[in-house]
């Protein structure tokens, strides 16, 4: 008689007043074997012996670590770390991280709060030396801030002050100035060989002031960086996500009204997409509530939310039109039947 | 895309307004925030322009155009209407090269996504959906990887349904289970092995237990009042009773002591019979009726010697009327105790009784107080050769080389192509109070700790 492994030992002892132990052990370690085996309940041995005879296992399969289901740690981590990079709270993907910014997912918020923190600092006199612009405006006004040098030399090209040749008028040097009297710029007055080179010596400038302000107001110098990361990392995200669906805005047609008709035919079920970032979201952000058109596409969202309400207690809804892919109007096509002539004709004496 | 959905009047508007390039645009919501940026003070405009204009007249990528659109980007970017440029930031190579601060950005950004029209914008769509619906699939299964009960499982066991676990050479252990029958019920896991639920089985399928009833009169059992409590009484409870509070009075028509208390038929002293009544009588009646047979068994298990024995107690009790039983009421038949191996039927020593004594007429070899359990696995002891045929044939099963309705109860007989092979879990390794109704995860694996080991085999090398 077999021996049942002492690790199964006790294991039957319901059956041991009856059976031998062993066979009582056995028959419990078998039952537990069986029961690992989904809705057995409702299976005869016949109907498992038929389909365990045909089952595959994975023998060959060397590759695959058989002693476990556990998944091997680079499977996880390139799901985790490479594959799960969505805005979802387990890296799920979302449909604002490929079409979010036109909605105003994350960009919205953070403008708009950066824009308070703005005023609030502008309030306070702090962008003087950034913004003055002084009456009247001209390019080299004493009192121009650095953001008003900038716009006159970007803009206006207004510190271009090139050397031309007094014997050949086409012999030109280019060169920028920035005037002295400009109280903000006075520390990078003078002559520049290139715009680009004015341009920099001014943002120079920028930056310093700007880490003034940042130094006096830390928290919101923090929460502007914190706030623009993410709309940066965002955009970087969905550019980067286009690439991986195959969506590339430079280069999808334009003019075809087939995807437009799908869009619209299926507002329906794009409204059923009530998931964070979903569909549904995105349409409601998207939709010109000042038109009529726009009010109808976010109608037709609600209105096929509630045919699934309705649908889901038996009631149909009523207001559906007959839409034919094709019309009603029958082609004229070749003729396929015989007369008695014809068939005569083709029938031998 | 999903398929088209239903076309009402609500969807027609839309279409109206879509197919016109009306109705959908980029969200006012963003449109208002970049002008509300624009205009957060007053040198933000001013800036704005300078570098749009910049953006026009120099690349992004030179020190220019680079300085214009991230001024503050390390310290207050909101001021500068920077783009943030920190160690693992590199929006300059993969943001493009057209642009204008931050807010020039977001509404690149967001004209790009719409498109020129809305044939664009729907492809675009289109091509997002799709990437959403095919990665998540992957990404929501990895979280809800920590704790799904199939880590406990072999990749053989998860591609077969669990399968393998109950042996890895499947069609081995799957010729075994054709061949069982109906003998094992995967309907009530716990009862495997349980001779009470193999003889229930048994009366479900049949309507009774006739195979048995020689072999359960062999033991001491009245197989009517077998019957009774197979089908009243549920097997958890059967399981732990002994015979006498199984069957009670009536059903100890035949039980045994451990002595043979002068059993006595046809003018022999009926040992046991002082605890009888009327009551506990009245089935003589079926017990002369069926006497014959338990002879007849009683002789292949005991000795030749009770030949001919039955046609005397079947007259016995043929001759035994109702009325005459009260006389017996409160008679002490109890004589002196007789050795076990001989008991005497109508002046004939029933030679190789050797276990049990008989009670209320007739014989019996297990004691009142034996488990029902195991007097019912007793019984199937003696079924064999052709009563076993007939078991096996009600069963529909064709186990090889078993010789008696106890083998049918031993894994090892009825899986011998396989249980050399046979997996399963350890005890200890589960909870305390095991429920293979309680479906775990994708399988019905009960809770498996972590340093627990997966399946082992059942039977040793």
């Amino acid at each position: 008689m077999p021996t049942v492994n002492e690790k199964f030992k006790g294991l039957g002892k319901k059956l041991y007043q009856a059976l031998p132990e062993d066979v009582a052990d056995a028959n419990a370690a078998l039952a537990r074997a069986f029961g690992q085996i989904k809705n057995i309940f409702d299976q005869t041995p016949q109907t498992v012996g038929t389909t365990a005879k045909k089952l595959e296992t994975l023998k060959g399969l060397d590759l695959l670590d058989n002693s476990t289901a556990k998944l091997d740690d680079d499977t996880i981590n390139f799901y985790k770390n490479t594959l799960g990079t969505g805005s979802g709270a387990n890296g799920e993907m979302l449909l604002v991280d490929l079409l979010g910014t036109a909605a105003g997912w994350v960009v919205s918020d953070e403008l708009n709060a950066e824009t308070a923190r703005l005023q609030e600092l502008d309030k306070l006199g702090e962008f003087d030396l950034l913004q003055a612009w002084p009456e009247p405006k001209e390019y080299d006004r004493a009192g121009n801030g650095l953001y008003t040098v900038l716009y006159y030399h970007w803009v206006d090209d207004a510190y271009y002050t090139p050397i031309v040749n007094p014997f050949d008028p086409t012999d030109i040097t280019p060169q920028w100035t920035i005037p002295a009297n400009i109280t903000s710029t006075y520390s990078k007055r003078g002559v520049y060989g290139s715009k680009a080179a004015l341009s920099n010596a001014v943002t120079e400038l920028v930056n310093d002031e700007i880490e003034r302000i940042a130094n006096k107001y830390p928290l919101h110098a923090a929460q502007s960086r914190a706030a623009y990361e993410r709309m940066a990392l965002h955009i970087q995200n969905e550019k980067q996500n286009w690439t991986k669906a195959a969506m590339n805005p430079e280069t999808t047609i334009a003019g075809s009204k087939t995807p437009v008709n799908y869009m619209i035919q299926n507002l329906h079920s794009i409204g059923l997409d009530t998931s964070l970032g979903g569909s549904a979201w995105i349409f409601e952000q998207l939709a010109d509530r000042t038109t009529k058109g726009g009010q109808a596409i976010i109608g037709a969202m609600r209105e096929g939310r509630n045919i699934e309400r309705l649908a889901a207690i038996g009631i149909p809804t009523t207001g559906s039109l007959v839409g034919l892919p094709k019309t009603t109007e029958q082609a004229t096509l070749s003729s396929s039947e015989y007369t008695i002539q014809e068939a005569k004709d083709q029938t031998s004496l | 895309m999903v398929c088209a959905s239903a076309i009402t009047s609500m969807i027609m508007v839309a279409g109206a307004a879509a197919l016109q390039g009306q109705g959908l645009g980029v969200s006012s919501s963003t449109t208002s925030a970049t002008t509300s940026s624009t205009n957060s003070f007053a040198g933000m405009s001013a800036l704005k322009s300078a570098q749009t204009a910049a953006s026009t007249s120099t690349s992004i990528a030179s020190s220019a155009g680079t300085n214009m659109i991230s001024m503050g980007g390390l310290s207050f970017p909101g001021v500068g209407n920077a783009i943030p440029i920190g160690d693992q930031l590199n929006y300059f190579t993969s943001l493009g090269s057209n642009f204008s601060g931050m807010t020039g950005l977001v509404t690149d950004q967001a004209n790009s996504i719409m498109g020129v029209d809305l044939g664009q914008f729907a492809q675009h769509l289109g091509s997002a959906e799709g990437f959403v619906a095919s990665q998540n699939p992957y990404i929501t299964a990895i979280g809800n990887y920590a704790t799904n009960a199939v880590v406990d499982y072999t990749k053989d066991a998860i591609i077969t349904g669990a399968m393998s676990i109950v042996g890895p050479a499947l069609p081995s252990w799957a010729d075994d289970l054709l061949a069982v029958g109906s003998i094992i019920n995967f309907g009530d896991l716990k009862s495997f092995g349980n001779p009470i639920y193999l003889a229930q089985n048994m009366q479900n399928t049949t309507g009774g237990l006739s195979v048995l009833n020689d072999a359960l009169r062999t033991v001491g059992l009245d197989p009517s009042a077998v019957g009774n409590v197979l089908r009243t009484t549920d097997i958890d409870t059967l399981s732990n009773m002994t015979v006498a509070e199984a069957l009670g009075d009536d059903g100890l028509t035949f039980y045994s002591q451990n002595t043979l208390n002068t059993p006595v038929l046809g003018g022999l002293e009926l040992a046991g019979a002082s605890q009888g009544t009327a009551t506990g009588f009245a089935g003589l009646a079926d017990i002369g009726s069926g006497i014959s047979d338990t002879f007849s068994s009683i002789g292949t298990g005991i000795s030749n010697t009770v030949s001919g024995v039955s046609n005397s107690v079947t007259d016995f009790f043929t001759n035994v009327s109702a009325p005459d039983l009260p006389s017996l009421t409160n008679t002490d038949l109890t004589g002196s105790p007789a050795p076990l191996n001989t008991p005497v039927l109508g002046g004939l020593e029933l030679a190789g009784a050797s276990t049990g004594v008989r009670n209320s007429g007739t014989l019996g070899l297990v004691a009142p107080d034996t488990g029902f359990m195991k007097a019912i696995y007793d019984a199937m002891g003696y079924v064999t050769d052709a009563s076993l045929d007939t078991v096996q044939s009600i069963f529909g099963s064709s186990v090889k080389g078993v010789k008696s309705m106890q083998d049918l109860l031993d894994p090892s007989k009825l899986f011998p192509n396989s249980y050399d092979q046979l997996t399963s879990l350890p005890p200890g390794m589960t909870a305390a109070d095991f429920s293979f109704k309680q479906a775990q995860g994708l399988l019905n694996r009960p809770t498996v700790g972590p340093d627990q080991p997966l399946n082992v085999r059942i039977y040793s090398d």
